[in-house]
């Protein structure tokens, strides 16, 4: 027994360590060298990104995943993976073969009367309640969702229904579907090797004929014509392009300029040359089409070494932001994260009744934490490189961020109190955070480029770094509060002792992290005018985000002062504290909802039912922890016998 | 609780601030009148050279199948923009009011048809008609930027019985065929055509893109497109008319429709304001007294207001021409001021040349087929 | 008595207190800026004494909750008081003086900075020059001798005095002006217009004009546009009366007494001593996308007194300091991106802030280290 108490931390932890290794092995590219396909650079957003990027962030817009599920396998048997398309693969057979990616169910919707209207009843795949279609379903109503969604736009944003949302989102989904379908090959065009040689064939007498204008005969109007449907074809591709796939033709004068593939076709009406690029394209195309893995990955390979050493930098980026999506270090992390918290609940929970299983359990818990901690941090410094920024450019990655000094924090308690709480806290304030940004990244492109005012790496390292640990720390300490809380009212826990009591702990921690909070918030919002002064010329605006973090400020200052003067002990602390987490969430989320200042780097519009959500339960959480003592189990006036109550229990 | 020593020291700090947030109040204190010098306003540096090279077409890209031309513009002669059918044209004022215009017009399909053309500018000055072999002995060589064009002269009367003269020379290139025409008054053109000739040969003319590929961007072959812009337009919508030669037209301000400016050869000015006014805009009497006071004149009475107007014709009507003459009173200086009041559809459009005596005296004719030309 | 006041002055009640009224106070002065607009919002909530609530049609108001002065006044009370009673020497707490230290003098520059600084606007095109900013709000008569071929005179008036009937006179003035009729914003059309009076002047004999008053904007983003009738009375006594509004592009020129003069209703402008001439106003956009990737303007700083002379660029964060102003990169003409504007801020209380800041953060750390320190020696004291 106490061999194998020694051993399951280790066992755990090399479970899950080995999941991570695994998961950062760089892997075989299959028969078709798709990943080759997908590390490929295009320029999207205004930034130079892998073709696995476009297609993985089209996809969370469509379908809310990274990748395309086209085998059901019931949830229950969780140890099989259902075959799925890896959004580079989903990417290829939209450019490629659409008429097969136009069945695919990719099209999420929820809002029932959407649906019926547009008679998609019974059709479609339905998973864990969530409704996919594909885009041959929708195409008899396409007119109508664009029309409804094009009056839908008009409106502001706050007045509009939860089915103009839905039906905003779905057309944007659309647009974005049938942009990607003409971004290599334009639509409709069965052979581009052949279509490219007809052009280039076409191309001397059509411009020929069409400088005579006009005037010629039947011989010079027919190649005209024929020239003029060729072109139409491109221009229309062109017009409908998404990612620019086609590299500057001259990269030492303009690196970002690059075009679309049916720009570079009509560019080539200059010289009468296409470029090889797209001829690469093309090749990638038939091959994919003719199931010639040998074409496939010769084209494919053959545009690597185009690439060559000009586009080296464009290159490499492609490869490491490939690999970055295909490790999911953030997903991984999250998982660990959970298991972890679980791991560590137990062991608090077991402290008394089981003191050894109880600390075997919470050393799991912790090597757990570790190792997410170290996925996490890997996936942070990962992003930092890929986007030369510091950790926190838009909401995403300071959900990201705030997950990340939380679990800092987490540790660093358990390292002082080895109970299992710290690791209990850092697991789930992980998770929650890592949660939290993976629905943020459902709005797109997480890696978007930052717009002029915030275009500073010095400020951006500064004052929203301090800022956000600013965030990461209050929220730490309600997160503390309300475990203080539950832990109390529910079980009896709190009145025990290790070598010291859990309820003073708590207070201590709670305490202390307040004032790291305060430091941080202080510095950080401080830090923001300083910014604002040197950008603006005025040190403080009353912008909605600095109120917003001075809020903060004030809070932590309060609830400091109102300590120190004696208003409040241990349980009006911990309210104080929980409520803290609302004035965060609101400063976090809530000032972006309003609409207006500077800061609208986050802006959004579905998360307000949720904030309320988040402030009632934490209102909750507050009347709990306003019940009278005797309601809570921890201390009631009768202590549990087989407990050792703590000697000086004073809640006020 | 214990009070310390340096309470009192202290309230000595209070004092301070009071003080110091008293001196803050006060050097914000109320409102005052501000008294101080500043430099003259520098004058603008805006080249108002006549010979610079530019492009013609507002907008290479908003007018496809416009080819690009470009020419440097003799001394004397007057922009006067592009055209429905021309690319560009000028105006050229004689030392004695005669006129000639210059005018480039691309037409298509043109090639091999030089008598018919001919032909078509001798109808429009009223001369018969040549044969072919005839009409292509009319045509002499010479050269518009180098490369071979054609010209001929038209000796006739104008529809209104002038004296006119037109010197077309014709350029064929590609598709297209350029005109290049110099008509007006007969002596003027005889003078400027050594200028008209050195002009052409100024003249480039850029590759035209083909107008007939789909429309939309990008556009399949962009030309060396000089993109340089015109200033932008002064007033927007109302009238069109044509501008006299050596009238500049300025922004009007907060009350003028337009104005324009003349300056004669002896830096004498003159100013014709055009304005426009719902209804009679207060009549015609209390109008022509109040243009009388600006030149210190005493007021007529009705029928004398009666008695001075001249009826002309306009495009909107019948209209009102008055002229006065007298002092103004801030140049001190013998004035001349013609106006028209012209009701049209419910209001009334002014136009008053006011300025040096001379000038207007000179200007005059110019003024009244200026009013009479204006289309609502 | 005065014990009483000095307790309550002092006690961490009334800090707590006034920090939840401050709370109180940002959340709904935010929540505020929604319908009234930043500008507004800051005025009542974070400018003001009290809050005031104005029942609908009534005439009166009610002062409901206090407003920024006051609870930063009483803060700083609150903090000198709490520091007399509290102080306590020794190292340990020195960190607590500094960040009290630290927040008085933050709030004094932040009051400062409300009362003293200047924020104005200067707009330069693409190949012109300017030495004068312009206020965003504040509006002057100016009534300006052009005679003198080397230099013009400006008298500016602002237009606070004009609301009132009475001569304003000067000795620098070539006449009296007295206001006949203004309105604080206002429209002015050319033509007879329902709503609209005809502004009797002089001025406006050859052209006529109609005007109205209308209310005062909120907005951020708009502006009131004055307008007025002046009577000027020369020293002998002849009247004049002159139509000025804020509509009209140019000035308007009268001479009198044998000078030249030019007479307009004009934002409030601040003269400086050298040239900001535009050379290039530059708006930068990611490949591909309509994000904006950097505003900057191409300057050339031209001082004709000290004969300086230089090139330099101002851009999104990267502002140009100079003579005691600070000119910004804030906006740029929209229709055309070829004229920049420039916010130019005159703030003398710049660098408290700074101050402040380093003295809280260092008292803060300090705290923290003192705390840390002794938590960890009596956590080893305890496990040992």
């Amino acid at each position: 027994m106490k061999v194998i108490l020694k051993i399951f931390p280790w066992f755990c932890l090399a479970i899950f360590g080995l999941e991570m290794v695994m998961v950062m092995k760089p892997k075989a590219d299959g028969e078709m060298h798709v990943a080759e396909f997908g590390r490929l650079p295009a320029l999207l957003n205004g930034r130079v990104q892998p073709l696995d990027s476009v297609a993985r962030n089209s996809l969370l817009q469509i379908r809310s995943t990274g990748d395309l599920p086209i085998e059901s396998v019931p949830s229950w048997q969780f140890w099989r993976h259902g075959k799925k398309l890896r959004s580079s693969e989903w990417l290829l057979e939209v450019c490629f073969q659409p008429e097969v990616a136009d069945t695919r169910d990719i099209f999420l919707m929820h809002h029932p009367d959407l649906i019926s209207e547009l008679k998609l009843d019974g059709q479609g795949t339905e998973k864990s309640g969530l409704h996919y279609y594909s885009y041959n379903a929708l195409r008899p109503s396409l007119d109508e969702i664009m029309t409804q969604a094009g009056a839908a736009s008009q409106l502001d944003a706050s007045v509009r229904t939860t089915y103009q949302q839905q039906l905003l989102k779905l057309a944007n989904a659309l647009s974005i579907y049938q942009r990607l379908k003409h971004s290599i090959k334009p639509e409709g065009v069965t052979n581009f090797v052949q279509f490219l040689a007809d052009y280039q064939a076409a191309m001397p007498a059509g411009i020929q004929a069409l400088r005579a204008q006009g005037t010629g005969g039947a011989e010079v109007q027919a190649a005209r014509e024929h020239f003029l449907k060729l072109a139409r074809t491109i221009e229309a591709a062109a017009n409908q392009s998404y990612p620019r796939v086609v590299p500057p033709t001259n990269p030492q004068e303009d690196r970002d300029a690059w075009v679309f593939v049916g720009t570079s076709l009509l560019d080539s009406i200059r010289d009468q040359k296409i470029s090889p690029v797209v001829m690469f394209y093309a090749r990638m195309a038939e091959g994919y089409a003719q199931r010639d893995p040998a074409e496939f990955n010769s084209a494919v390979a053959g545009y690597k070494n185009w690439l060559g050493s000009d586009f080296a930098k464009e290159v490499s980026k492609g490869r490491a932001e490939f690999y970055f999506n295909r490790t999911k270090l953030f997903l991984h992390a999250t998982i660990i994260y959970i298991a972890a918290f679980v791991l560590a609940g137990v062991a608090l929970l077991t402290l008394g009744a089981w003191p050894p299983v109880s600390e075997a359990l919470r050393r799991s818990a912790f090597y757990l934490i570790v190792l997410a901690f170290l996925a996490h941090t890997a996936g942070l410094i990962f992003r930092m490189t890929l986007e030369g920024r510091p950790p926190v450019t838009n909401l995403y990655s300071s959900a990201i961020f705030i997950g990340w000094g939380a679990c800092v924090l987490g540790l660093l308690l358990e390292r002082i109190y080895k109970v299992g709480l710290g690791s209990a806290m850092a697991g789930l304030a992980g998770f929650i955070t890592l949660l939290i940004a993976h629905n943020l990244a459902l709005g797109g492109d997480t890696m978007e480029m930052m717009r002029a005012v915030l275009d500073t790496n010095f400020w951006l390292a500064s004052h929203v770094v301090v800022v956000t640990l600013g965030y990461a720390s209050t929220f730490f300490a309600g997160l503390l509060a309300i475990t203080y809380v539950v832990l109390g009212v529910f079980t009896p826990i709190l009145a025990m002792r290790k070598e010291f009591a859990l309820s003073k702990a708590l207070v201590k921690m709670v305490y202390a992290i307040v004032c790291f909070a305060t430091l941080f918030s202080f510095a950080g919002t401080v830090l923001g005018g300083i910014w604002a002064d040197q950008s603006w010329g005025r040190f403080w605006g009353w912008d909605p985000k600095e109120n917003g973090a001075l809020l903060i400020v004030i809070w932590n200052a309060l609830i400091l002062h109102a300590r120190w003067g004696g208003m409040v002990r241990e349980r009006g602390l911990m309210n104080l504290a929980i409520f803290g987490n609302i004035i965060t969430a609101w400063s976090w989320f809530g000032t972006n909802m309003l609409g207006i200042g500077l800061h609208s780097y986050g802006f959004m519009d579905a998360a307000f039912k949720w904030l309320m959500l988040f402030v009632y339960s934490q209102l909750g959480l507050i009347a709990l922890g306003l019940l009278p003592l005797d309601w809570w189990r921890s201390f009631r006036v009768k202590p549990n016998p087989t407990l050792k109550p703590a000697s000086g229990l004073t809640s006020g | 609780m214990r009070r310390y020593p340096q309470v009192v020291f202290s309230y000595r700090w209070q004092w301070h601030l009071g003080i110091f947030l008293c001196g803050i109040l006060t050097a914000s204190a109320a409102d005052k009148i501000r008294v101080y010098h500043i430099p003259k306003e520098r004058p603008l540096a805006v080249a108002l050279d006549a010979n610079h090279t530019h492009a013609t077409g507002e907008n290479p890209h908003a007018l496809p199948a416009q080819p690009e031309v470009t020419y440097t513009v003799p001394a004397g002669w007057h922009d006067e923009g592009a055209g429905q059918m021309r690319v560009a044209g000028f105006s050229i004022r004689g030392a004695s009011n005669q006129m000639a215009q210059v005018a480039i017009t691309p037409l298509p399909g043109m090639d091999g048809r030089e008598a018919l053309i001919v032909n078509m500018w001798r109808q429009q000055v009223g001369m018969p008609e040549l044969a072919e072999a005839e009409a292509a002995e009319q045509l002499k060589s010479v050269e518009v930027g180098g490369e071979p064009a054609k010209m001929f002269e038209i000796n006739g009367q104008s529809a209104s019985g002038a004296e006119m003269r037109i010197v077309t020379v014709m350029l064929h290139r590609g598709a297209n065929s350029w005109f290049f025409k110099l008509q007006g008054d007969g002596e003027l053109v005889e003078a400027e055509k050594p200028k008209f000739l050195q002009f052409l040969q100024s003249v480039k003319i850029e590759a035209a893109p083909s107008p007939e590929l789909p429309a939309g961007h990008p556009p399949l072959i962009m030309p060396g497109a000089v993109t340089e812009q015109r200033p932008p337009k002064l007033r927007q919508g109302g009238p069109t008319w044509t501008i006299p030669a050596g009238w500049k037209e300025i922004d009007g301000g907060q009350f003028l429709f337009t104005k324009f400016i003349i300056v004669g050869e002896a830096g004498e000015q003159a100013a014709v304001n055009v304005s426009t006014s719902p209804g009679d805009g207060g009549g015609l009497v209390a109008n022509v007294n109040r243009w009388r006071g600006q030149l210190g004149l005493s007021p007529w009475s009705d029928a004398e207001v009666e008695r001075q107007a001249r009826k002309i014709e306009t495009s909107a009507g019948a209209a009102t021409l008055i002229e006065m003459s007298g002092t103004d009173a801030r140049p001190q200086k013998p004035t001349l001021t013609v106006a028209a009041i012209v009701p049209q559809n419910g209001a009334t459009w002014f136009y008053k040349l006011m300025g040096d005596e001379k000038l207007v005296q000179a200007q005059k004719e110019a003024f009244a087929a200026f009013v009479k030309g204006v289309k609502y | 008595m005065g014990k009483w006041l000095f307790n309550f002055f002092s006690s961490v009640k009334l800090a707590v207190v006034l920090l939840a009224l401050g709370l109180i106070l940002v959340f709904w002065g935010t929540l505020a800026q929604v319908k009234l607009g930043l500008f507004q919002a800051q005025h009542e909530f974070f400018r003001s004494w009290f809050i005031y609530w104005q029942p609908p049609g009534a005439n009166w108001r009610l002062p409901i909750f206090p407003g920024g002065y006051l609870v930063g006044g009483l803060f700083l009370i609150n903090l000198f008081v709490a520091h007399l009673r509290y102080y306590r020497k020794g190292w340990k707490h020195v960190g607590i003086v500094m960040i009290h230290l630290g927040i008085v003098l933050l709030l004094l520059g932040q009051f400062a900075t409300d009362l003293l600084s200047v924020e104005s606007y200067m707009t330069i095109q693409e190949g012109e020059a300017s030495n004068y900013s312009e206020s965003n709000g504040r509006w002057e008569l100016a009534i300006v001798d052009t005679s003198d071929p080397k230099e013009d005179k400006v008298i500016a008036i602002p237009v606070s005095l004009l609301t009132h009937d009475r001569e304003l006179s000067n000795p620098e003035m070539p006449f009296e002006v007295r206001p006949m009729a203004f309105h604080a914003n206002s429209a002015v059309a050319t033509k007879a217009t329902d709503g609209f009076e005809p502004v009797q002047a002089e001025n406006t004999e050859d052209f006529k004009v109609w005007w109205r008053g209308l209310p005062r904007v909120t907005e951020m983003n708009r502006r009131d546009v004055p307008s007025a009738i002046i009577e000027l009375i020369s020293p002998t006594g002849e009247k004049r009366d002159v139509f000025v509004s804020g509509h009209f592009a140019r000035p308007q020129t009268l001479s009198a007494g044998g000078r030249d003069y030019q007479l307009a209703l004009r934002p409030e402008r601040y003269y400086k001593p050298f040239y900001l001439h535009l050379i290039d106003f530059r708006f930068d956009r990611y490949a591909g996308t309509a994000i904006p990737k950097n505003f900057s303007s191409r300057i050339r700083l031209d001082r004709p007194d000290t004969g300086e002379n230089r090139e330099l660029t101002i851009r999104m964060n990267e502002p140009l300091r100079y003579g005691g102003k600070t000119f910004f990169q804030a906006s740029y003409d929209e229709a055309t991106e070829q004229a920049t504007v420039l916010q130019v801020v005159d703030n003398p209380g710049w660098l408290t802030p700074y101050f402040a800041c380093v003295l809280v953060a260092a008292g803060m750390i300090w705290q923290f280290m003192i705390h840390l320190v002794g938590f960890a020696t009596r956590r080893r004291k305890a496990i040992a």
